[in-house]
């Protein structure tokens, strides 16, 4: 009857890479890529600043009688309350990451 | 400034629609014209309505290439009425010809009234599609709130 000896673990050298993690370089020194937060930010803005600039235009049109149809204007109103809706929600979830971020314990 | 085509659209319907009822005030207002600038009666005038998809202006090739399904509507002519003009005896008119006869517009209100009900109604669906499509937008906003 042959009995298969009990092999020593070798979990444990596995486990050294670990301690040189945290003073490597690579933490912290990445360069974000693609949009973001600020430029979706900053879009949702522009948003609000065109959409609004376009409803004073056609309010302005209407006024002095340049166009005649009342629709145009509130369909850009409508999208104006739309962008300004979209942008307020967008700061309320920076806030809410922000604020988030602020609570961790150090 | 592209973020909801589908109140341009709606737009679109509406600006048709209220062009169709233009043209519908226009029919009625000048039912009894005897003389224009032409020289004979007024003529009916018709509004004919296209989709936007089958125009071929640099706009639409450019929306076309980018992938915007924005089809909406527009009108592409206003046609005048074929059917004959309506001969009225009244010798007294200064319009009248040397039987008495005078040539009145081929406008008829009551088919005017029937095509200005169908075009209010279908500006009223055009604002319905318009907000619907306007509070789900807003009600989009509202995810994970």
């Amino acid at each position: 009857m042959f009995i298969v000896p009990i092999s020593s673990m070798g979990g444990i050298e596995s486990l050294k890479p670990l301690t040189g993690a945290f003073n490597s370089q690579n933490i912290g020194t990445e360069e974000i890529n693609g949009t973001g937060f600020k430029d979706v930010f900053k879009e949702a803005i522009g948003n609000v600043q065109q959409t609004e600039a376009a409803v004073k235009m056609d309010a302005y049109n209407l006024s002095i009688g340049k166009t005649d149809d009342m629709h145009t204007m509130m369909i850009n109103a409508a999208k104006a309350d739309i962008a300004l809706q979209t942008m307020v929600q967008l700061r309320n979830k920076m806030i809410e990451a922000y604020s988030e971020v602020m609570r961790i314990n150090i | 400034m592209n973020f909801l085509s589908a109140l341009n659209i709606s737009g679109s319907g509406l600006t048709a629609q209220k062009m169709r009822m233009d043209i519908i005030s226009q029919n009625i207002a000048n039912a009894d014209v005897t003389k224009t600038k032409s020289g004979g009666p007024y003529t009916r005038k018709m509004v004919v309505l296209r989709s936007m998809e089958g125009s071929t202006n640099f706009r639409s090739a450019l929306d076309k290439a980018s992938e915007v399904k924005a089809m909406g509507v527009k009108v592409d002519k206003i046609l005048e009425d074929t059917a004959p003009f309506v001969p009225v005896y009244d010798p007294t008119h200064p319009d009248a010809d040397k039987k008495g006869y005078v040539m009145m517009p081929n406008v008829n209100t009551t088919q005017e009234m029937v095509d200005m009900l169908g075009a209010s109604r279908a500006y009223e669906a055009n604002v319905t599609a318009f907000n619907a499509s306007k509070s789900m937008a807003l009600k989009a906003l509202e995810i994970g709130r």
